[in-house]
């Protein structure tokens, strides 16, 4: 498990995804605010436009990436060293669910 | 003056505990270092021990925790410290004796980064007719680094080597490394880089600046670490 | 007790105490050659006082005056007041230029010029032109040379796989047969056991002993550890009675601040603010030779130009210099008298007064680092398996005073030169049962053996309070004025506090590094220095170097031209006569040296 994102990699990773969703969030709220959630219509239309679904997408892999490292960062440090494996197993299939939950999301929004 | 030190005799304690002294005021002028307090402590009891050498600053012995602030005490005036003055050893690492600590570990990290200059090629005699040139520009670059005095201040003040002391570099030996890294008559830059590329080596580092804070000399090895990670980037790129 | 029937025992090829600038350049040199080498040291080897050097090393590299090495051949003889041996003066200045080149290769930060080549300034002492003009010899790493050359050489022993005994302390020598050194018991600090290094050669490099003075530049290790061990083995300490006095430490406290100060432009004043050295040194004035410099500011306080309150100390001035230039070429020292004067260089005036600071005596050895002792007919022989370097030998290079820059220069040239003789000497003769003849240990279990002794009541006179006292004795009998009155007093007075020594017990019995064991080792070891400066200054009745006596105001080269042998057995003092010739050059005849 460790052996994903190392040293520099998973570095590089952290501030790309810190990038990015520093962007996306203020972007994201400026769009929402423009939009009408009169109806749940509207709200769908809004929410599910292929620019912002492909952007919030993103967001969402981005930050399972940063949480990735940062997790994993805690775990490192404050796990006891033996515990570190088993916690980063857990971690890793944690994220894991929600990145196939996300996936799942995906297919059936684009199905409909 | 009072002062709580620490105290722990391996073969007479099962437990390290804090020992009170008073030093009669008179003997205390305004200039008068820590050192020099220790010193007259030790007249009143000699089995206090401590590590101490050159009295200025420069060989790094006697790094201690003073008030809670990793100092060297040679150069820790006590007219500037509130009482009671508490002394412990630098934390984080095994005690021997009372503030002597073993600094076994702290070592290893600096020989790991192999601090020594790779000038030329393995097998290929270095050239004594000549010295290598290097511009004052170019040995600008070292100020900052080849001053470091290996007192430990730093890596003990660090949260991130206290969780892995033995897998994290730790600030001191990091600052070794940058120091070779960026001397331009070192030809193994890119295998340096590549050999601190690792999660626990040096990217344990969270940018909490202890080590900076902490540093006798007024170094500052949390930007030597952040410049270690930008050109490690910018040989990825390459 | 202390038994050492079961003492664990290492064997090596060579041993080495001391971990300084010579201990580890020798070191480097024996590990590149396949030795199997250790280098026992009772600090962290980048904590030894080789750390605290300042101002530079010396070398004809010509990189910013025109220079050659014998001109520097010639100013270093000129300033050892012709004590020194010519044909080891020689012998380092030629080899100065490439030992520094290869310094640099090893990664030494020199400043630089900006040609890229290594900055070298100005020092006291040197000229162009055999006394022409003054020479910029001194190659510095800001003001920080001895720092940057200790990292560098035990950072070149770490890839090149030497063993180091770090936080041992050595105790004393063994020899195998009357003649010959087969190694050394050493304790282990951090746990107070004592063990055996064998060696088919044994190193001193235990550098200086000024912590023998109440006020000193040197570090707390400073104490003549490797000396005192070689007397005790019944060899002889050479010129003992040459201490150098710094011109320029803090005032009171100590803390040197380097002659680089004055190398860049720095002048010394009384109270009346006038430039002194130019009454004593007319020619060169701030960078005459430091036993000039020193004598000088003693005179001015002396008579009553002194400054300050108690009008005893002179100012060290750098204030009309470029604050930049004081910045960028010597930090170190404007930290060092911020830190402990409370004063910026680049504004105020710096207190300053002569301090012990460089012992030009020391064990007697010959070019190749080998000790040389006296046989019956008051020849010269080595003492087979032991060698000696760096500021505890005696080559002789300084001779009466050391030239500021050299003292780096030496260690790294004869730590080099010693490692290579004793590699030749091993290629040849590696005896196979040297290791199993059995040795006599106990003498040194017996001196041990009185540290053991428990006190029944309070310990009264603590080997701490001896210590001090003995640095005041000795700091006001043998200063840097000299006469037969004070050093008989010193005499007189060293005897009841040797006494002390063998009555004083320790308070702190327990193993795990117990200060209180080795401070009174240490002392033990001055004590011996102190008969050894005392019994050779008293008999030598002239002037010379850093030895100027009050009632024999000359040099007297014709009685006097000569080296001291202290004998530790009836405190005797031999002699032997001083190279006057060099190798290569003719050596240079004794004529009066004026700055």
């Amino acid at each position: 498990m460790s052996g994903i994102l190392t040293g520099l990699k998973a570095h590089l990773w952290q501030r790309i995804s810190a990038f990015y969703l520093l962007i996306y969030f203020p972007l994201a709220a400026w769009y929402l605010s423009q939009q009408s959630f009169a109806t749940l219509a509207a709200f769908k239309q809004a929410v599910f436009a292929v620019e912002f679904w492909v952007m919030t997408l993103l967001a969402l892999l981005l930050l399972l990436v940063h949480a990735w490292v940062g997790m994993r960062d805690v775990l490192m440090d404050y796990l006891p060293r033996k515990a570190v494996l088993a916690g980063l197993s857990v971690l890793g299939l944690g994220l894991m669910v929600i990145l196939l939950n996300l996936l799942y999301l995906t297919l059936y929004l684009m199905k409909n | 003056m009072r002062f709580s030190i620490y105290r722990y005799n391996p073969e007479a304690d099962e437990q390290p505990y804090c020992q009170d002294y008073e030093l009669d005021d008179a003997l205390i002028g305004d200039e008068m270092m820590l050192l020099g307090a220790l010193e007259k402590l030790r007249e009143q009891d000699p089995s206090l021990t401590f590590r101490s050498s050159c009295g200025e600053g420069v060989c790094g012995s006697d790094g201690m925790n003073v008030n809670g602030e990793n100092r060297l005490s040679c150069i820790t005036r006590v007219s500037e410290l509130t009482q009671p003055v508490t002394i412990r050893p630098l934390p984080g690492l095994p005690v021997i004796r009372d503030l002597v600590i073993d600094m076994t570990l702290f070592y290893e990290h600096y020989h790991a980064v192999e601090p020594y200059l790779k000038p030329t090629p393995a097998g290929v005699s270095i050239d004594l007719d000549h010295e290598l040139l290097q511009s004052p520009a170019e040995r600008e670059k070292l100020d900052g680094s080849y001053e470091c005095i290996l007192c430990g201040c730093c890596s003990t003040s660090c949260p991130s080597f206290w969780w892995n002391p033995d897998k994290f570099h730790g600030p001191a030996a990091l600052l070794a490394a940058r120091r070779f890294v960026v001397d331009s008559r070192d030809i193994t830059t890119r295998e340096r880089l590549e050999n601190l590329d690792d999660p626990y080596k040096t990217f344990r580092c969270r940018n909490i600046q202890n080590c900076t804070a902490s540093c006798p000399k007024g170094l500052n090895p949390s930007q030597a670490i952040q410049e270690l990670k930008s050109l490690m980037l910018k040989k990825q790129v390459d | 007790m202390v038994a050492f029937e079961n003492i664990d025992s290492f064997h090596f090829d060579v041993v080495i105490v001391g971990a300084g600038g010579a201990g580890l350049r020798a070191a480097l040199q024996l590990s590149q050659s396949s030795q199997r080498v250790a280098v026992v040291s009772k600090v962290f080897p980048t904590r030894s006082h080789t750390v605290a050097a300042q101002g530079g090393i010396n070398a004809a590299l010509g990189n910013n005056t025109e220079d050659n090495w014998h001109w520097h051949m010639y100013d270093t003889i000129k300033g050892s007041d012709y004590l020194g041996d010519q044909d080891a003066i020689e012998f380092m200045c030629r080899e100065a230029s490439e030992i520094v080149r290869e310094l640099e290769h090893f990664g030494v930060p020199f400043s630089r010029t900006d040609q890229g080549k290594i900055y070298q300034r100005p020092f006291g002492g040197q000229s162009r032109n055999f006394g022409e003009s003054q020479a910029s010899r001194t190659c510095a790493a800001a003001d920080r040379t001895g720092h940057a050359i200790l990292q560098t050489l035990y950072q070149q022993n770490i890839q090149a796989g030497t063993t180091f005994f770090n936080e041992y302390f050595a105790i004393d020598l063994v020899k195998d047969d009357p003649q010959r050194i087969a190694g050394m018991v050493v304790m282990n600090m951090q746990t107070g056991e004592y063990q055996l290094i064998r060696a088919h050669a044994v190193m001193i490099a235990t550098g200086g002993a000024c912590q023998l003075f109440k006020t000193n530049t040197n570090a707390k290790i400073n104490t003549g550890d490797g000396l005192a061990m070689v007397a005790r083995a019944g060899l002889p300490l050479q010129d003992m009675e040459f201490w150098q006095f710094h011109p320029t430490g803090v005032a009171n406290k100590g803390m040197l601040l380097s002659e680089a100060a004055r190398g860049e432009g720095g002048v010394l004043r009384n109270a009346q603010g006038e430039a002194f050295m130019v009454n004593y040194a007319p020619h060169v004035k701030d960078l005459a030779s430091r036993d000039v410099v020193a004598r000088a500011i003693a005179i001015e306080v002396k008579e009553g130009r002194g400054c300050g309150p108690n009008k005893d100390h002179v100012l060290l001035d750098l204030t009309h210099l470029d604050a930049e230039i004081i910045k960028k070429r010597l930090p170190g020292i404007r930290d060092l008298a911020l830190t402990f004067a409370g004063l910026d260089m680049c504004t105020d005036p710096i207190p300053v007064y002569p301090t012990a600071h460089y012992m030009m005596g020391g064990i007697p050895t010959n070019f190749k680092g080998q000790v040389l002792t006296l046989n019956e007919q008051g020849e010269s022989i080595p003492v087979t398996g032991l060698y000696a370097v760096g500021e505890c030998a005696c080559v002789s290079v300084h001779g009466a005073n050391r030239l500021g820059g050299n003292s780096l220069l030496d260690i790294v040239v004869f730590g080099r030169a010693a490692a290579q003789e004793i590699d030749r000497v091993l290629q040849n003769q590696k005896p196979s049962d040297f290791f199993d003849q059995p040795l006599d240990l106990s003498r040194i279990a017996a001196r041990l053996q009185k540290w053991e002794n428990q006190s029944s009541n309070d310990v009264k006179d603590p080997t701490g309070v001896i210590k001090s006292d003995l640095q005041a004795a000795m700091q006001e009998g043998c200063g840097v004025f000299r006469n037969a009155e004070t050093m008989q007093a010193l005499i007189a007075k060293l005897e009841p506090i040797e006494h002390r020594i063998h009555q004083a017990v320790l308070s702190d019995h327990s193993r795990a590094f117990n200060l209180d064991r080795i401070e009174a080792l240490e002392l033990e070891n001055l004590m011996t220095l102190a008969y050894a400066t005392a019994h050779s200054a008293v008999l030598r009745e002239e002037s010379r170097g850093a030895h100027s006596r009050i009632d024999f105001t000359e040099r007297n080269d014709v009685d006097w031209l000569k080296h001291s042998l202290y004998f530790i057995e009836n405190h005797q003092v031999r002699y032997k006569p001083v190279t006057l010739t060099a190798l290569t050059v003719e050596g240079f005849k004794p004529k009066a040296r004026v700055y």
